[in-house]
């Protein structure tokens, strides 16, 4: 594994990750169901799932390149679904507030 | 007689405790003892249970004019029926809930705008169909208002 400025930057981005894992259990509580419930279930598996694949960014170096590909395109696809959601669940609650 | 509602003596009814001067029966000036203006029916009767027919005397009471209905709505009254609702709705997810409206002010206007208030954030975050049932249960509550 080779120690450079990519390796700092994946754990920040893990150590990240894994407060915002944190966040997304610890305010499910508070949040049993309704429009924002509902979702929310659905965005801490996603957060659990980004957790996963940036633990995997240390090991970059050491992955054959058709699984980092995969890896890389997998985070790529989720994230994008996440930030859909998050913005259809922004807008929900704007409209309900404004309603 | 609905059980929630309060009476209240009238002036007939403060003057026959000071003086007598209607001669009421000694069962019926117990009752009109009890009737403070501020206890419901409900609370009148419990008040009142080692007598015989209370919910009668009460009539009979009100009928001669010695006692009267409270016309106007509590508002205290109103939130602590407001509370028992959402606390039956909710169950254990009422918390927040409960608090919006003990803090609501005590105005017709305030406490709709805490109620709509409150239909939003169990909509948001607590389920979509209790939200509903809530308001309309609520609504009913505050059309005596």
């Amino acid at each position: 594994m080779k120690v450079d400025i990519t390796f700092f930057i994946s754990i920040a981005a893990i150590a990240i990750m894994l407060y915002c894992l944190y966040l997304v259990m610890t305010l499910k509580q508070k949040v049993p169901g309704g429009i924002v419930g509902k979702k929310w279930n659905f965005l801490m598996a996603l957060v659990a799932m980004f957790t996963v694949g940036y633990l995997s960014t240390p090991f970059f170096g050491i992955i054959p390149e058709d699984v980092l590909r995969l890896i890389v395109s997998g985070i790529f696809f989720f994230g994008a679904i996440y930030v859909v959601i998050t913005v259809k669940l922004i807008y929900q609650i704007i409209k309900e507030l404004s309603a | 007689m609905d059980p929630k509602k309060i009476y209240q003596k009238t002036d007939k009814g403060e003057e026959e405790l000071r003086t007598r001067k209607f001669g009421l029966p000694q069962n019926l000036r117990q009752i009109l003892i009890f009737v403070d203006g501020r206890s419901n029916i409900t609370k009148v009767l419990e008040k009142a249970a080692g007598f015989p027919n209370v919910g009668q005397s009460l009539e009979q009471l009100a009928a001669q004019g010695f006692i009267r209905l409270d016309e106007t709505v509590s508002f205290a009254g109103i939130k602590d029926e407001l509370i028992a609702t959402a606390q039956q709705t909710l169950g254990a997810d009422a918390e927040k809930v409960l608090a919006k409206i003990k803090d609501a002010p005590e105005t017709k206007e305030g406490l709709q705008a805490t109620m709509n208030s409150c239909k939003k954030l169990v909509k948001l975050v607590i389920d979509e169909k209790k939200a509903e049932e809530l308001i309309q249960k609520c609504s009913e509550i505050m059309s005596r208002l």
